[in-house]
């Protein structure tokens, strides 16, 4: 009986130290501060906006002019691979924000597009319907992203819609 | 002396003749009356010898006798035979004593009080809630360390942005996800604690119980037994033992 509960107490101690083993040991300070070890690795350029407006006569459609060219995925070397996220408040958000990371904040989020959607060269435009109701100031800015990591936002363009 | 006296003389000194027992007599045979029997009471051993007279102690009935109403016996032992016995007693367990083997070897009460499977039991769980601090423990203190590095390359590397860095054998997480990992390795520690503490309660209790049991039975038994011979109204014979604890 004693060499029965002895084995036992054998063999328990033994799986907790094989189970033991396989706990990581504590990772150095600057474990992280690799780019290889971050998704996306160099994040990419951000597009420029280069003009916005609404349809005439009858304000129903918005559209925005933006260009790509000279943006390119660290990675990659081209912008195949990349996506254009576009954002909009209807407050200007160079006097509205407190945090600059509230320009990438989903609250603000409006859609996004593929490099691949365009075949042409720049510059690129995006469309989008419009409450016909609706009569004041927008502004929009956008990023582009690889996937991994997201591009410091763009110039930030208003549209004024009457 | 006139006639008269004379025959009175005569006659009285025959009356009296009649009236004494004869030794020839088939009254002899007779049963007698009872005797009244003697209150028989306890006493002091110090006052034993002194009861009885060897010269005036009465024959036993035998066996198989007929004693003096005229009914067979069985030979009981008188009050005044009883011996003297020593208590029985059992070993006990200190209970100080059991409960610090039971806190510092896993086990070791139930092993103390020779209960081995409850032993074995103890152990086994003492050690797993042993170990199982010590697993969270060391799970905590790796997930503070991908935490604190995660933290500081995102404010190096991109502070305005939210990155997802690799953990190794987990895929890409952001640093709100690994500090939420580091919480719930600090929760576990706080479980495994409370656990094994709950074992070591249960195990001292189940200890303190077993231990009580056994010096219940330590307590000193004394056995012994009192006879009657007779009784004055009926022929009745009875033995009443009992056992009493001190």
């Amino acid at each position: 009986m004693k060499n029965k509960i002895t084995g036992f107490l054998a063999a328990l101690l033994a799986a907790c130290v094989l189970v033991a083993c396989s706990v990581d040991s504590p990772v150095s300070g600057d474990y992280f501060n690799d780019l290889d070890k971050v998704k996306g690795g160099e994040k990419p350029g951000a597009p420029t906006i280069v003009a916005g407006g609404v349809t005439q006569p009858q304000p129903d459609e918005i559209k925005i002019a933006f260009q790509t060219e000279s943006i390119t995925d660290p990675e990659t070397g081209s912008n195949d691979n990349l996506y254009y996220l576009i954002y909009y408040w209807d407050e200007n958000p160079a006097t509205g924000f407190d945090d600059p990371r509230e320009y990438y904040s989903a609250y603000y989020y409006l859609g996004y597009v593929k490099d691949s959607d365009y075949s042409g060269t720049d510059p690129k435009e995006v469309s989008f319907s419009l409450n016909p109701n609706f009569h004041g100031t927008l502004w929009f800015w956008m990023t582009s992203y690889d996937g991994g990591r997201e591009s410091d936002h763009s110039n930030v363009e208003s549209i004024i819609i009457p | 002396m006139s006639a008269r006296p004379l025959c009175a003389i005569i006659l009285t000194l025959a009356l009296a003749a009649t009236a004494a027992p004869s030794h020839t007599s088939a009254a002899d045979d007779a049963p007698r009356p009872v005797e009244k029997p003697v209150d028989v009471k306890p006493e002091p051993a110090d006052r034993k010898e002194k009861a009885v007279a060897p010269e005036k102690e009465k024959k036993p009935v035998e066996k198989g006798e007929t004693d003096a109403i005229g009914k067979k016996s069985e030979r009981l032992p008188k009050w005044s035979e009883i011996e003297p016995r020593t208590p029985s007693r059992r070993e006990g367990v200190s209970l100080p004593a059991a409960l610090a083997v039971d806190f510092l070897v896993p086990g070791g009460g139930a092993f103390y009080h020779e209960n081995y499977y409850a032993g074995g039991l103890f152990a086994a769980a003492k050690l797993g809630g042993a170990y199982s601090i010590w697993y969270f423990y060391r799970e905590w203190e790796y997930r503070r360390s991908l935490y604190r590095s995660a933290r500081s390359a995102n404010r190096e590397i991109d502070p305005d942005h939210e990155l997802l860095f690799k953990v190794p054998g987990e895929g890409y997480k952001t640093v709100e996800e690994i500090h939420r990992d580091y919480d719930r390795a600090a929760q576990n520690i706080t479980f495994a604690v409370f656990g094994t503490a709950a074992v070591f309660a249960v195990s001292l209790a189940y200890t303190w119980v077993q231990v009580e049991k056994i010096n219940e039975k330590t307590i000193p038994t004394f056995d012994f037994a009192v006879t009657r011979d007779t009784f004055d109204r009926w022929d009745a014979r009875f033995f009443a033992g009992y056992s009493m604890r001190l």
